[in-house]
């Protein structure tokens, strides 16, 4: 049933772009004379922000009524203030819209009891995939990143040191791959993702995780540090591919398979595809609040892929995200119900996962 | 190397990119003036604008902005006593004091020369250190920066007052406030009292208005009618300049330790001018002058709070980290204009460095020009009748605290803690300790742990750590050799007396009820989470124990007493109490509560002036307009929604008074 009607949505998706004229009936909506507000839950200069503003400068553009759009900044609890305001409070009528982040999607993913909004209810515009990859200093773990069984095997030996910001948070994809693999690392927890990256540049830290943008101009040009796995993208088929940016470096999926002789399965790995959708399919995502009617949501991922086709936003747009496709409306939607929908035995998995290595808990 | 630079020297004599530059200094001053509004604020200010923008162009615009914010600062700290921005809380220590005395134009002038020798300090250094520091920053591990904490929280030592247990247990008290919120270490919602507003942590600029202003602004209210006693402004202009030639290798010195501690990673801009102010104390002859006016307590943290943007600008160069809340904005600035910090931009665009350091330079000379040029109008505010003055000043103090997170939760903690802040001041506590430990409360958390949990007891064989941890046991020593000056007058009828101290008491206990609260709380979270304010509450109670010992069993006046209220004053019967100021502040927040915060404050302003203030009620009534438009301007600026009330939620009100 479920599938049945999302499948009809998706065929009215994909008849409103073959046949432009379906969406007669936004004809009559025009933002003319409007203020657009659009919600970043972050501070100014962040990554979420800078996106905004990149996509802000010709937003106005294609949306009728040429409305004026500015971008107000709310910073707060890591999204989750902001969040739970629009969620309750945004006006429907297409002048109130929000850039969703990783880390809005988490907190409802993992329980967190402060978020008192459910991102699968809000209305998916569009969504920026943005890979992310494991990386290490091969000298100190012994890995070069040519053969997986034999990483795999130097990380089981080596003295590892990993550094993040807390254990329930977009990080806990790495520690569950790590977990998955058997691998053992000392976790240095309450470094911010910049200092985490200084810890690793003085080598304190020798095993990072990063969005693959970062990482390739950090380290790109390094022979000193090397990719061991990334974690891919999920093509429209649904099926993992290689990260684009990084074409030459295994899936996790694919090194588990290379050291283990077989597919990953089982709850661990379900809740692993779960963060990976939230963290890599949905590291950006362009939302309208709950509520707001389907045509004035086409009008904007009409308005959305445009602008992300204008020139001078795609020269900007690998700067921010790298260079994996934007997916919208429906396809956008489906990567947050993956992202966010987790059953009860992988949520129970989770929990024991976090109790039994970090003294955390989920509830 | 010579080429790049006379290259970039070049660019900036365009027109165009030199009028940006100009057009970030003036804006940058705006937020320096502006209490709560700093670097931070002024970049975000100016994102929208510079997107698309050439990037030199964009670029001189943003370093202008950056370069002056802790020029201008100088304004509301030393003429009002309050922080104008959290670079330049310890310059109220002194300047404050030498305007009360009608030398607010010298204390400006020496504050003035000192930023401007300290930003070209910061440049000069920044010229090199872009080529050298690489290794050195990348020297900083946690056993580092451990130690850089502890040196910076050594400081408290000689900034504690007359009883060293106020002081330790105002420490504690600011280690606790930092440990309300999202625990560092695990994410866990932490002691948040139930609001979400503590999802995140106090905010500094919070803190820092709520120990000076409030409680300068009412004690003002009730003790003066103007700042400037007498109403007298002397001149001062000379003065002030010579007094920093007089005193210009402490200067050199605190501009040092500026750009080392902007360019390091573990302690961030915050507390670098806590660091040179005590430095100062530390290294210099009669000390106990200091607090009273001296103007090498100016002279010191204003070289150090310029001279630490060009510091905070090699990691953020270098290594594309940012060291600070603003350089974070300028990072992501940069980005959006197209330039990418990291070592290829030394190595390819070294024009672009260039750029930027000659930027400072000249935003620096310009900066400081504008500023001297307004400060003998500015100065002259301070012998305005007070009355008239601060209604407006506490307008925009609830302003600049809502600045910090943009919610309700801004002006009701800000209400709190000023409230903690008018019975510190009464009771005798100091406030640049309780500042200290809220400062580096997060640092002392997460970088201990680290430490230990990447290097055990093994850190202290690291070389820069034996060398800090030598300048930790110098400033100890410092501290307790520091030979306070006994008060005049430790009488029965002087603030020291031991009798009537019920007060004294009842803040004692609230305080360490407070403490108690932390340690009880803590116990409910796992180690991650609960070690720290288990360890802050301990010592506070192990500080607050000897300091009510001493209370009880002392029979004579004694500096373990303080009560400014017991000190003889002929007219005490006739001026209101702080609590009634305090009462009006209250009544305020809950009017802005049913008509929003502008109509809230318009209204508390209309009526101070008119009923207080014995002002004609129109020209109390434009005062009151006034303010609203100047909300409504920033209000447009700066992209804000002032918080609203019950009134707002029925109907919607036009511009400026939504």
């Amino acid at each position: 049933m479920m599938r049945a009607t999302k499948r009809a949505l998706l065929g009215i998706a994909a008849a409103a772009t073959l046949f432009p004229g379906a969406a007669l009936a936004s004809d009559d909506f025009t933002l003319d004379g409007e203020t657009v507000t659009w919600i970043v839950g972050f501070r100014e200069g962040g990554g979420t922000d800078r996106l905004t503003r990149l996509l802000q400068a010709k937003l106005s553009e294609h949306l009728p009524g040429n409305p004026e759009i500015i971008v107000l900044n709310k910073p707060g609890g890591g999204s989750v203030t902001a969040s739970n305001d629009f969620h309750a409070n945004a006006p429907t009528d297409g002048t109130m819209l929000t850039m969703a982040s990783t880390s809005t999607l988490l907190p409802p993913l993992l329980g967190a009891s402060v978020a008192s909004y459910d991102p699968n209810d809000w209305v998916a515009v569009a969504g920026f995939a943005r890979g992310a990859t494991m990386f290490g200093i091969s000298e100190q773990l012994g890995v070069d990143g040519t053969d997986p069984a034999a990483d795999h095997a130097a990380l089981q030996n080596a003295n590892i040191r990993f550094g993040l910001e807390t254990p329930i948070s977009a990080e806990m994809l790495d520690l569950v791959a790590l977990d998955l693999l058997d691998i053992d690392a000392r976790v240095i927890f309450g470094l911010s993702s910049s200092d985490a990256e200084a810890a690793f540049q003085r080598g304190e830290m020798n095993l990072n995780t990063d969005n693959t943008r970062s990482y390739l101009k950090d380290f790109g040009e390094d022979s000193a540090v090397n990719p061991v796995w990334s974690y891919g993208v999920i093509a429209e088929d649904g099926s993992l591919q290689r990260d684009p940016d990084l074409p030459d470096v295994p899936t996790f999926p694919e090194f588990y398979e290379a050291v283990t002789g077989e597919a990953p399965s089982g709850p661990g790995y379900e809740l692993q595809k779960n963060l990976m959708n939230a963290k890599v399919m949905l590291s950006k995502a362009i939302m309208l609040p709950p509520g707001t009617p389907d045509e004035i949501r086409d009008v904007y991922i009409e308005a959305m892929k445009k602008v992300v086709a204008d020139p001078e936003v795609a020269a900007g747009l690998p700067r921010e995200v790298g260079s994996m496709p934007v997916n919208f409306g429906e396809a956008t939607q489906r990567a947050i119900a993956g992202g966010t929908a987790m059953d009860p035995e992988v949520r129970a998995w989770a929990d024991q996962f976090l109790q039994e290595n970090y003294d955390a808990s989920l509830d | 190397m010579i080429e790049a630079a006379l290259l970039a020297l070049a660019e900036l004599s365009n027109p165009t990119t030199f009028l940006a530059l100009i057009a970030g200094v003036v804006v940058g001053l705006m937020v320096g003036i502006l209490p709560g509004l700093g670097g931070t604020a002024g970049l975000a200010l100016l994102l929208p604008f510079v997107f698309g923008m050439d990037p030199t162009v964009a670029l001189a615009m943003m370093i202008g902005l950056t370069a002056v914010t802790t020029t201008s600062d100088t304004f509301p700290s030393v003429l009002m006593g309050i922080p104008g921005t959290s670079g330049s809380q310890a310059t109220v220590m002194d300047g404050f004091p030498m305007s009360k005395r009608g030398e607010g134009t010298r204390a400006l002038s020496a504050a003035f020369v000192s930023s401007l020798f300290g930003g070209i300090f910061g440049a000069f250094v920044l010229s090199f250190a872009v080529f050298a520091a690489k290794p050195i920053i990348l020297s900083i591990g946690f056993g580092e920066q451990f130690m850089l904490v502890v040196l910076a929280l050594s400081m408290v030592g000689i900034l504690t007052g007359i009883n060293i247990w106020k002081g330790l247990a105002a420490c504690s008290m600011g280690l606790m406030l930092g440990a309300l919120g999202a625990a560092p270490l695990s994410g866990v919602e932490r002691t948040t009292l139930g609001t979400s507003y503590l999802l995140d942590p106090l905010p500094l600029v919070i803190v820092g208005l709520a120990m000076f202003a409030t409680p300068e602004i009412i004690d003002l209210l009730r003790r003066q009618e103007r700042i400037a006693q007498g109403g007298k402004l002397g001149g001062g202009w000379l003065q002030g300049a010579r007094d920093w030639a007089r005193n210009w290798w402490l200067s050199i010195r605190c501009s040092a330790i500026g750009c080392i501690i902007g360019a390091l990673p573990g302690l961030g801009g915050s507390v670098v001018d806590w660091i040179a102010y005590g430095h100062a104390i530390q290294t210099t002859k009669n000390r106990e002058s200091y607090g009273t006016g001296d103007v090498r307590g100016v002279i010191a943290p204003e070289s150090a709070n310029n001279a630490k943007e060009g510091g905070a600008l090699v990691p953020t160069l270098l290594l594309g980290i940012p060291g600070s809340g603003s350089m974070a904005i300028l990072l992501g600035g940069l980005i959006l204009i197209g330039i990418e910090p990291g070592v290829e931009l030394v190595t390819d665009q070294l024009d672009l460095v260039y750029l930027i350091i000659w930027s400072i330079a000249l935003a620096n000379i310009v900066g400081a020009g504008i500023c001297f040029a307004l400060s003998p109008q500015i100065a002259k505010l301070t012998t305005i009748r007070y009355v008239l003055l601060a209604p407006f000043m506490l307008g925009i103090i609830f302003f600049a605290a809502f600045q910090a997170t943009r919610s309700w939760g801004d002006l009701i903690a800000l209400f709190l803690l000023s409230v903690l802040g008018v019975y510190m001041k009464r009771f005798g506590w100091p406030r640049p300790a309780l500042l200290i430990g809220f400062v580096l409360a997060e640092r002392v958390e997460s970088s201990v742990y680290q430490t230990v949990a990447l290097y055990g007891i093994t850190f202290l064989q690291r070389p820069i750590v034996i060398v800090l941890l030598i300048l930790t046991l110098l400033s100890v020593t410092a501290a307790i050799l520091f030979k306070r000056s006994p008060p005049g007058n430790l009488t029965e009828s002087s603030p020291f007396s031991h009798r009537r101290t019920g007060p004294q008491w009842a803040f004692l206990v609230a305080v360490m009820g407070f403490a108690g609260f932390i340690l009880w709380d803590a116990q409910s979270y796992n180690q991650l989470t609960g070690l720290y304010p288990t360890v802050a509450a301990t010592s506070a109670l192990v500080f607050l124990a000897p300091l009510a010992l001493n209370m009880a069993r002392t029979r004579r006046p004694a500096t373990t007493f303080y009560d400014a209220e017991t000190a003889p004053d002929e007219d005490a019967a006739a001026r209101p109490s702080a609590e009634y100021f305090l009462g009006l502040l209250l009544a305020m927040l809950a009017l802005s509560a049913l008509i929003g915060f502008v109509l809230g404050i318009a209204t508390f302003i209309f009526l101070f002036l008119w009923r207080r203030g014995a002002v004609a009620p129109w020209k109390a009534l434009l005062g009151a307009s006034g303010f609203v438009l100047f909300l409504g301007v920033l209000s447009d600026q700066l992209t804000l929604r002032y918080p609203a009330g019950l009134l707002q939620s029925w109907i919607t009100l036009p511009w400026p008074l939504q």
